[in-house]
């Protein structure tokens, strides 16, 4: 129904109500208009009316009413009440024929109730008519739809199909119609999905789920079948309207979207460098894993990350990110920046920007890690520093040197001229005692920068710290304290023992000086590390004193730099101990808090003789000729060879060696000899000391492209061996080792 | 030495020395230590012959004239460490005093020189001027 009919009465006012009287008593419920005139209605109308009564006088009167109501209104029927003469058969047929669908006269407006009721009966009608309209439609859409669309009835047997269905099931409407599903589709994938669906959906569910199969001659391979349920008014019969769509696209799509997705999330969680997204302001809008773990930010404190909560004193970020404009690309580098937890770390943030609709500026951006390269290089930096140092002090200190000798040389000559008791002699001394000081000062400069000739040997380094810490002890105020913690450390060291000693000292004194005020403690601790290239003796002084400012702490090491006062300290102190342990190979460094104190570690490589000739007790038994014709080199290597717990006898060539042989040769089962001989001499030599005694081993030092020895390897294969100069002390005792 | 013996090539071969007077070579490129060392040893009434690099040096040695080498280790234009060697070579009974500018580090450098070169004896700068002529003279007695 489409709501109240609309009834229009055109007439005069008496007319009106005698109608509306009528209407009302039989009780239909319709909507009425009036209006005196078609014109005045025409003017002022705003809905169709479904029926029209009009009073006219005449016949002409009535045609121009019907002709304008034909014209304008040309669905509304129109009734026309005679006001004249009771039409007669003649003018009721002409009335008709102008238009009119029905005739009452004024008399008796009884027969209006017959045309309203069939206005009404007839609006029913044309409903009809377009529902018939909407369903031919909708036929059309779901015959020739994408998807295949059937209907089931209770008996699980298709009632409907539409045209793509027989398309792709090659079949016939007529063939299917009938038929059930088990027969197309077989035992299997009935009983396993459609039986129990069709079940479902038949009491009421709607069923959807998501099925790869083929269907022979089609191209898609995945598809979504969902049952309606369908219960037909009146009879309360059941179906179900099957419909499977071919989402093969969109399931590809999918998975593909799905592979980036994991692609991402690999990226996002194991990318060793932290991928971010910020605004303008530093606001962080995602982040993935590493960002959060090199900012160590807990998984709690996740919401409302800010980048500039990372940069602690200056904010000066936050100027970095206005720089960024969009479509531009920048990186920023060691910036200096303070986790969650208060590590300092140094990192790079390279960055992106571009216009997002909603947020504005928006920062695609990587943030990484680089504490460990920008330590290295500002080490490093501070290396060469003080290399290029070394090298302008050990050349000052030379020229230095000899001008230091004539100025004492002169004043040494010139107190030989005057009396011993005169003044002159005295100032003399005095100039001689300067000498004498600024001699020291040039030792330690030249300490420093590495350029003093030591003699190393294995040192064990507990001894040596041992006694720098009772010579410490014996001077120290009395308001400090020394503690020692030394765990054992297995093998030696390469140092010259003095040396070593000079470097624990002086820090040792450093310690001292910072706790002077106050007091405190030194603790002195020892152990060693295994790392990849061997272990390492780490030696840690560590004072509660008044720390080092970060402003010179990079100056520490530098000749003559001192926070003391003018005249108590030299500045020499750390200078020389930084250039002894380097030049043996080894680190110091330092860690500091202003007010807490300062830790320096001192690293050096630790020696370790392989377990077989370790033990002094073994060594004993062999004894080792050494012969070599520089008495300097000969008498070092004895002396570590001897330290070692071996027996050696020293021989200065050829000649010496079959003095020593005659002698007792027979004891010495192992010979090395350096060979700067040549001659048959040689050959003899070794054929004697290889037939004294079987178990006679025999080690050349040789020129490097000197054939001299090969020959004389010729002469015993497997009981010599050839190492090549320039040696050093510690191949030779390897060379010992091995063989 | 018989005036016979020789006949007029006596002045050739007659061996002329400084009256008794020791001849020392001494060879040192800075000025003024080579000044104060020529003074200290006059002043003890050696004569001193000057050199101021190792090639001057072995040019003006004669091994008539010099018992005793003082000689700096690090110069321009030929070093110390030559000449010692190549006089060494030709005069094994020549005496040689070392000057050393690397510091007084310790035992071994000294024994490095001293032993490798053929050094009778070897100072490290800054030295005393007293220990010095004490083994100038003690040499050349």
């Amino acid at each position: 129904m489409r709501g109240k009919l609309n009834l229009l009465i055109v007439s005069g006012e008496m007319l009106y109500h005698k109608t509306k009287k009528i209407i009302g008593s039989c009780g239909i419920d319709i909507n009425v208009i009036h209006y005196p005139d078609f014109i005045s209605f025409n003017n002022n109308r705003n809905k169709i009316p479904d029926l029209a009564f009009c009073a006219v006088n005449d016949i002409k009167e009535s045609r121009k009413l019907l002709s304008d109501f034909a014209v304008n209104f040309p669905g509304t029927p129109v009734v026309i009440i005679f006001q004249g003469q009771s039409p007669d058969a003649d003018l009721y047929r002409d009335l008709i024929i102008s238009g009119a669908c029905g005739v009452v006269h004024f008399a008796s407006l009884n027969p209006i109730i017959q045309y309203i009721t069939r206005a009404l009966l007839e609006r029913e009608k044309d409903d009809d008519i377009s529902l018939n309209i909407g369903r031919k439609i909708f036929e059309h859409i779901t015959e020739n739809h994408d998807s295949y669309l059937s209907v089931i009835n209770s008996d699980f047997k298709y009632e409907k199909v539409n045209a793509s269905f027989c398309e792709v099931h090659k079949c016939k409407k007529e063939d299917i119609i009938g038929s059930t599903p088990l027969e197309l589709w077989g035992d299997e994938i009935f009983k396993s999905k459609i039986e129990s669906s069709l079940k479902k959906s038949l009491a009421g569910e709607i069923v959807k789920y998501k099925a790869y199969f083929d269907i022979p001659g089609c191209s898609g391979s995945c598809y979504e079948v969902i049952y309606r349920p369908f219960i037909e008014e009146g009879n309360d019969k059941r179906y179900s309207i099957v419909e499977t769509r071919d989402i093969t696209e969109t399931d590809n799509a999918e998975k593909a979207a799905h592979l980036a997705n994991i692609r991402n999330y690999y990226y996002e969680k194991y990318l060793p460098f932290g991928v971010f997204e910020c605004e303008s302001n530093g606001n962080i809008i995602s982040a993935n894993e590493t960002f959060y773990n090199i900012l160590e930010i807990d998984p709690s404190g996740r919401e409302n990350v800010n980048l500039t909560m990372f940069f602690p004193a200056e904010r000066r970020f936050t100027s970095y990110l206005e720089t960024i404009t969009a479509g531009e690309a920048s990186t920023f580098s060691q910036l200096h920046m303070e986790t969650s937890a208060g590590t300092e770390i140094f990192a790079r943030i390279s960055c992106h920007a571009r216009k997002d609709p909603g947020y504005g500026i928006m920062v695609n951006a990587t943030l990484e890690d680089n504490t460990h390269e920008v330590l290295l290089e500002r080490k490093l930096n501070q290396t060469h520093r003080l290399e290029t140092l070394g090298t302008m002090a050990g050349g000052i200190a030379h020229d230095f040197n000899t001008i230091l000798t004539t100025i004492s040389g002169y004043s040494e000559l010139s107190m030989e001229e005057v009396e011993q008791e005169s003044v002159v002699h005295d100032y003399l001394s005095k100039v001689n005692h300067s000498v004498k000081r600024a001699e020291d000062i040039i030792n330690q400069m030249l300490t420093f920068s590495m350029q003093i000739e030591i003699e190393r040997v294995p040192v064990k380094i507990e001894e040596v710290l041992e006694e720098s810490c009772e010579f410490i002890r014996s001077g120290m105020p009395f308001n400090v304290y020394l503690e020692k913690d030394f765990e054992d450390v297995d093998g030696m060291i390469w140092a010259d023992p003095t040396q070593l000693f000079r470097v624990f000292i002086n820090i040792m004194t450093n310690s001292i000086h910072s706790m002077e005020e106050k007091g405190g403690v030194i603790t002195v601790k020892l152990y060693e590390t295994k790392g990849d290239s061997g272990s390492t003796a780490v030696v840690s002084i560590i004072d509660t004193g008044t720390g080092i400012d970060k402003s010179i702490i990079s100056r520490i090491y530098e000749p003559f730099f001192t926070t003391r006062e003018l005249g108590k300290g030299t500045g020499m102190g750390l200078s020389v101990a930084h250039g002894i342990i380097t030049g043996m190979g080894g680190e110091i460094g330092v860690e500091t808090s202003v007010g807490k104190g300062t830790a320096f570690s001192v690293r050096l490589p630790l020696w370790n003789m392989s377990d077989d000739i370790a033990g002094t007790e073994n060594n004993s038994a062999i004894k080792i000729l050494y012969s070599d014709e520089n008495v300097y080199f000969s008498r070092t290597v004895s002396l570590a060879l001897e330290r070692l717990g071996y027996r050696v006898w020293l021989a200065s060539g050829p000649d010496s060696i079959m003095e020593i042989m005659s002698g007792i040769g027979s004891e010495i089962n192992f010979f090395m000899i350096r060979c700067n001989f040549t001659g048959k001499n040689s050959k003899q030599l070794i054929k004697k000391i290889l037939g004294l005694n079987p178990g006679n081993k025999i080690v050349l030092i040789a020129e490097p492209g000197g054939n001299q020895c090969r020959d004389l390897v010729n002469v015993g294969r497997d009981r010599i061996r050839i190492i090549n100069e320039p040696v050093s002390l510690r191949e030779i005792l390897l060379a010992l080792q091995e063989t | 030495m018989s005036l016979y013996r020789y006949g007029r090539y006596f002045w050739l071969y007659r061996k002329p020395n400084f009256n008794g007077m020791a001849g020392i070579l001494l060879v040192e490129d800075n000025n003024d230590l080579r000044g104060m060392l020529k003074n200290s040893l006059e002043k003890s009434k050696y004569v001193v012959i000057e050199a101021s690099n190792g090639r001057e040096a072995s040019q003006k040695f004669n091994s008539a004239l010099v018992d005793l080498v003082v000689t700096d280790l690090l110069m321009p234009e030929q070093d110390g460490i030559g000449l010692i060697m190549e006089l060494k070579k030709s005069n094994p009974d020549i005496k040689i005093i070392a000057i050393s500018g690397g510091g007084k580090a310790g035992p071994a450098n000294y024994l490095n020189i001293a032993e490798t070169l053929g050094a009778d004896a070897v100072f490290a700068k800054p030295f005393s001027l007293q220990e010095f002529m004490a083994q100038v003279n003690e040499l050349l007695t």
